[in-house]
C-alpha cells in the first residue's frame, strides 16, 4: 500500500503492513516499546491483582444485593468470554446477567461452548437475536464500501446490546474480557476501525445500503462512554487483567469442566469472523491479524518468535475449503458467488473515504491513556 | 386479554415488549384466579421440563388451564419449553406432560446430523404443513429463531402445523383445536414474529 520497503520487528512479528509501524535503533516496532514503557509497569497479575479483585468483587456482590443481577457479560463463546464466565460466577461467586448476541454468523462448536458452559453453570442465557435481513443488508453495504473493517455490523451490535442491556436492567458493573495477556498488541486503526463512531456506520449504509436499519442496536460513544460512565455511575471490570491468565490453560481449564473446544484461531468463533480475518483481510489487503495475536503471545511470553513466523508461512485460511466457505457467505449473504469475488477485488477504499469522526475517538483514548485507564491505544 | 402465564421461570419480557409495541392487550400472572380472566394464554417457557412442570403443578397453574383449555375451550400457546408441556412426557425429564396434544418430546437425533451440533441454535426456514391460522402471512423461508435441543414428536401427523429441517425434517409447530404450540422463538423473530403473535391474538 506504501511505497515503503519491508521491515518485521526484531522482536515480534508486526511488520510494515501496518502502515504506521515504527522501528527504532534496533528494529524493535512502537507496538513493543509501548508495552514495555505503557503497559508492563501497570501489570499486576499477582498478590497486587489478586487484592484489587478481592476489592472490586465485594463491591459488585453489595451494588448487587436485593437485585436479580450484580453485573452483566457479554458471551460470544469465545475463549475469552467463556473463561471469564467461569472465573466470575465459579470462583467469585458474582451473579451475572449472561447474554449473547445472535448476528447469524454463529460457528456451530461457538454455540456448542456456549450452551455447555451456561447449562453446567446453570445460568439463564439472553439472547438477543439481530433482525437477518437488516444485518444481512448492513453488511453487504461493507463489502460494497470496499472498506477492510466488514466486522463491524457484527462488532457495533454486541457493544450496543450490552450498553442496552446494562441500562434497562440498572446494571453498574460491566464485565469485560479484554486483556493484557492475549491482545496487547492492538489492531491498527488501519485494518479494523473504531466500531462506534456512528457517524462512519451511518454514512456507509446511507450510501450502500438498501433499507433502513429500524430495529438494529445503535449506540453512539456519547451514550455508552459518558451518559452511562458518568451519570448513571456503570464501570467497567476486566478481572482477566488482575490474574495469571494465559490462552492454554484457559482452554485447559474450559475443556476439563466444560468440554468445551477451542478454535482454530481467535476470532473464530463466528463464520463470518473465520472468513473474514482468516481470508478476506490478508489476501485483499495484507492485513494478518494473527500477527497482532502472535505478537501479543510473544510479548507475554506465550509464544515464541520463530513459532509464530513459522505459523505465519501457512495461511491462516484451509485452502481446501475456501470454495466452500465463499459460497456459504455469498449465499447467506444472498448474493451470487460472483458478486461476492467482485468486491473483493475492487478498489481498496479505507475508513477515511467515508464520513468520520477519527479526532474524537483518539482524543478520547488519549485522554484515557493519560489519566492511566487505558495502556495501549489504537493507532 | 392474552394471559401470559409466568410461573418464574422464561424470560417473559421480550414476549411483552412484542405485545405492547403491537397493542395487543395482555397481563402476567401466576395467580390461578387471575388467569381465569383471560381469554387466551402465552405459556412461554425457558429453561428443563420436569422442573417448569413442577412449578407449574405446584402454583395451582395446571388444574386451573385444565379447565380453561379443555373445558371453555379457550385458545392457548404454548412457546419452546412451554410447547414441549403440551405433550404427554418428555425424553428430558421424568415428569408427565399437559398431554392436551399426543406425542412425546425427543432428544434431535446427532447421529443424522450432517453438522451434529446441538442445540440447533439461530435462524431456519419453516415449511407450515395445512392452513394453520398461525402461520397467515408468515414469509416462511425468513422463518424463525430457533434455540432447542429437544423437539415435539407428535403421535399424530395431523397435529403437526410445520416442521422445521435440521439434520432431519422435525416438527416445529403443533395445533389441535384451541391448543396450539412452536418450537421456534417467535420474541426474538421479529417480522414474522410479530405477525405469528398478531394471527394469536386475532383468534379470539
Amino acid at each position: 500500500m506504501t511505497d515503503r520497503p519491508y521491515q518485521i520487528c526484531t522482536n515480534c512479528v508486526m511488520d510494515t503492513s501496518d502502515s504506521q509501524i515504527t522501528f527504532d535503533e534496533h528494529g524493535v516496532c512502537d507496538h513493543c516499546r509501548g508495552f514495555e514503557r505503557d503497559v508492563l509497569p501497570k501489570w499486576h497479575p499477582d498478590e497486587q491483582g489478586r487484592q484489587e479483585v478481592a476489592r472490586t468483587v465485594e463491591r459488585i456482590k453489595r451494588s448487587g444485593e436485593g437485585k436479580e443481577f450484580d453485573s452483566i457479560l457479554g458471551m460470544s463463546g469465545g475463549l475469552d468470554s467463556s473463561y471469564m464466565l467461569h472465573l466470575v460466577v465459579k470462583e467469585f461467586g458474582l451473579r451475572p446477567l449472561v447474554f449473547h448476541v445472535d448476528g447469524g454468523w454463529n460457528s456451530d462448536i461457538a454455540v456448542n461452548n456456549i450452551e455447555m458452559l451456561v447449562g453446567k453453570l446453570g445460568l439463564d442465557l439472553y439472547t438477543e437475536v439481530i433482525n437477518w435481513e437488516e444485518m444481512r443488508d448492513f453488511q453487504l453495504a461493507f463489502f460494497k464500501a470496499g472498506v477492510p473493517h466488514l466486522d463491524i455490523p457484527q462488532d457495533h451490535a454486541f457493544i450496543a446490546t450490552l450498553y442496552h442491556f446494562a441500562n434497562k436492567h440498572g446494571i453498574k458493573y460491566i464485565l469485560n474480557g479484554g486483556n493484557i495477556s492475549t491482545e496487547c498488541v492492538r489492531n491498527p486503526k488501519e485494518w479494523l476501525y473504531y466500531g462506534t463512531d456512528s457517524a462512519q456506520l451511518k454514512d456507509i449504509q446511507r450510501q450502500f445500503g438498501t433499507r433502513n436499519l429500524k430495529s438494529y442496536p445503535f449506540s453512539s460513544i456519547l451514550f455508552h462512554k459518558v451518559y452511562l460512565r458518568y451519570l448513571r455511575g456503570v464501570q467497567v471490570f476486566k478481572p482477566l487483567n488482575l490474574l495469571p491468565y494465559t490462552k492454554q490453560q484457559a482452554i485447559d481449564t474450559l475443556s476439563r469442566e466444560y468440554g468445551w473446544k477451542a478454535y482454530p484461531q481467535k476470532h473464530f468463533e463466528s463464520r463470518f469472523t473465520r472468513f473474514y480475518e482468516g481470508y478476506w483481510l490478508p489476501t485483499r489487503f495484507g492485513y494478518d491479524t494473527r500477527r497482532v495475536q502472535f505478537s501479543s503471545l510473544i510479548l507475554t511470553k506465550q509464544m515464541s518468535r520463530e513459532d509464530a513466523l513459522r505459523a505465519l508461512e501457512q495461511p491462516a485460511y484451509d485452502p481446501a475449503t475456501i470454495d466452500d466457505d465463499f459460497e456459504y457467505i455469498a449465499s447467506k449473504l444472498r448474493i451470487p458467488v460472483d458478486e461476492l469475488r467482485r468486491y473483493h477485488e475492487m478498489p481498496r477504499k479505507t475508513y477515511r473515504d467515508y464520513r468520520n469522526r477519527e479526532w474524537m475517538f483518539d482524543l478520547g483514548a488519549r485522554v484515557l491513556k493519560a489519566i492511566g485507564v487505558e495502556g495501549a491505544t489504537k493507532r | 386479554m392474552i394471559g401470559i402465564i409466568d410461573y418464574g421461570s422464561g424470560n417473559v419480557a421480550a414476549i411483552m415488549n412484542v405485545l405492547r409495541r403491537k397493542r395487543i392487550a395482555h397481563f402476567l400472572s401466576g395467580k390461578p384466579s387471575e388467569l381465569a380472566e383471560a381469554r387466551s394464554y402465552i405459556l412461554p417457557g425457558v429453561g428443563a421440563f420436569d422442573p417448569t412442570m413442577e412449578a407449574l403443578t405446584r402454583s395451582g397453574i395446571v388444574a386451573a388451564l385444565n379447565e380453561q383449555v379443555l373445558e371453555k375451550r379457550k385458545n392457548v400457546l404454548g412457546i419452546c419449553v412451554g410447547m414441549h408441556l403440551l405433550a404427554e412426557g418428555s425424553d428430558e425429564g421424568m415428569a408427565p406432560g399437559l398431554g392436551w396434544i399426543r406425542g412425546r418430546v425427543r432428544r434431535i437425533e446427532t447421529a443424522r446430523l450432517d453438522r451434529p451440533k446441538l442445540p440447533h441454535m439461530g435462524w431456519n426456514s419453516v415449511s407450515p404443513s395445512g392452513q394453520s391460522p398461525l402461520f397467515r402471512g408468515i414469509d416462511a423461508d425468513r422463518g424463525f429463531y430457533f434455540l432447542h435441543s429437544y423437539y415435539f414428536a407428535a403421535a399424530d401427523q395431523a397435529d403437526v402445523a410445520a416442521r422445521v429441517e435440521y439434520g432431519e425434517a422435525m416438527p416445529c409447530a403443533v395445533e389441535r383445536g384451541n391448543v396450539f404450540g412452536v418450537q421456534f422463538h417467535p420474541e426474538k423473530s421479529h417480522s414474522n414474529g410479530t405477525r405469528l403473535f398478531e394471527n394469536f391474538a386475532e383468534l379470539g
